[in-house]
């Protein structure tokens, strides 16, 4: 045996994968080779050794979302969960389907809306013909002068309206600012009299001083 | 009753997507345990995860022999890993180069350590193997797979599987060796 074939039945040894014949040929190599013994036992602490490593585990879990087949009660009641849980959901929802019906029915029924002078005209089926009238020029006229005429009355009032409003305005305006100039001629004429006052006991008091002081130097003579 | 991988298949073929979950929800765990202990990272675990489920989900239709999915859907995953690990060798191996330079701190190296110190340490070993013998223990140990099934996997001789296992243990013995890891250390009650 080689050195390669005995490591290689070395390996299966370790791990339990020798067939009985190559068992009994390994057990008597080993026994002329004490030093490959020895390293068997080496490799089985080494392996043991290995063993001891803690689990591992994925920290999380991967999910592959794809297009599955569905049936159509599988598909109706993964539809449900779609549905609005609240009541002012499913108010809105019923609403909501009301509506889309009526529509659909008022369209299946030709239903036609017209607007004109007359006001609405509401029509399922074809729509009625509309009646026409014909006008003389000289009515056509009369129209036109007495729509002049409201025009003119209209703008008059508007200018008189206006012409009020800035008359308003500028009278207050006017008020505003007499008002503003009577107070400042109070405050003026108030500061002016607080400051006449306040002289006049300046000049009392100077002259009380003065007074005094001539009064002493004249006794300092004197003596 | 379980439904069996085949089964699921079948009916994800017939256009049921449910099938396909239920498949994703068995096999998610075990394609990021084997890119979690190939990149050490949960992060590098996900994004492989979902580009196997992706590329799982797009070309199952193509599998004839059903009863194949194992090695399938390990194959795809074993690609990725690898591709990824092309794709950011420069990330990796300074990433190597950290974990040679900076081991797990153990704060009693006599006292026995905690589970998550232990897990990080046979990490940490587990990186410094060549990333081919790194697939190879992490399927063998870890996903229990026999040594045909991985020369399946990987489109390699079940001759170069035993061989790279051998190599690997070796190499993990001597780490284990150099950084005074023995069964002693891993006492946990």
């Amino acid at each position: 045996m080689d050195e390669q074939t005995a490591h290689d039945l070395l390996m299966d040894e370790l791990y339990d994968e020798i067939s009985s014949a190559d068992k009994e040929k390994l057990e008597a190599y080993l026994a002329d080779h004490p030093e490959l013994q020895k390293e068997l036992a080496e490799l089985r602490e080494t392996q043991s050794l290995l063993q001891q490593a803690p689990e591992v585990e994925p920290t999380e879990k991967l999910h592959i979302v794809g297009t599955e087949r569905r049936s159509p009660v599988t598909w109706i009641k993964q539809a449900g969960h779609l549905l609005p849980r609240s009541g002012w959901g499913k108010t809105a929802l019923a609403t909501a389907a009301c509506l889309l019906l009526l529509l659909v029915a008022l369209s299946l029924a030709d239903l036609t809306v017209q607007s004109n002078k007359a006001g609405f005209t509401v029509s399922f089926g074809e729509v009625p013909a509309q009646q026409t009238s014909t006008i003389t020029a000289s009515q056509t006229e009369a129209i036109v002068e007495e729509i002049r005429r409201e025009n003119e009355n209209v703008l008059i009032k508007y200018a008189d309206m206006l012409n009020k409003h800035n008359k308003q305005q500028l009278q207050q305006v006017v008020e505003h600012f007499q008002r503003q100039r009577t107070n400042d001629l109070q405050l003026i004429d108030e500061a002016l009299n607080q400051y006449q006052q306040k002289t006049e006991t300046q000049i009392t008091q100077t002259q009380q001083v003065l007074g005094e002081v001539i009064q002493t130097v004249a006794v300092n003579n004197q003596q | 009753m379980s439904t069996s991988d085949e089964q699921l298949i079948q009916k994800f073929c017939g256009g049921n997507t449910g099938a396909f979950n239920r498949l994703v929800e068995r096999w998610q765990t075990r394609i990021h345990r084997v890119a979690y202990r190939y990149f050490n990272s949960h992060d590098e675990a996900s994004d492989i995860t979902q580009k196997t489920f992706i590329k799982v989900y797009k070309k199952l239709h193509t599998l004839d022999d059903h009863g194949a999915f194992p090695a399938w859907i390990y194959r795809i995953a074993n690609n990725l890993c690898r591709d990824e690990y092309k794709r950011a060798g420069r990330r990796h191996s300074a990433s190597m180069e950290i974990l040679k330079s900076d081991p797990v701190a153990v704060n009693d190296p006599d006292g026995p350590l905690q589970q998550q110190q232990l897990g990080q340490l046979l990490q940490q070993a587990l990186q410094k193997l060549p990333p081919e013998q790194r697939m190879v223990v992490i399927m063998k140990e870890y996903e229990e797979l026999k040594f045909r099934e991985i020369a399946r996997v990987l489109a390699i001789p079940e001759s170069t599987v035993k061989s790279r296992m051998y190599a690997g243990l070796r190499s993990l013995r001597g780490i284990f060796d150099q950084q005074n890891i023995n069964k002693e250390a891993f006492y946990y009650g």
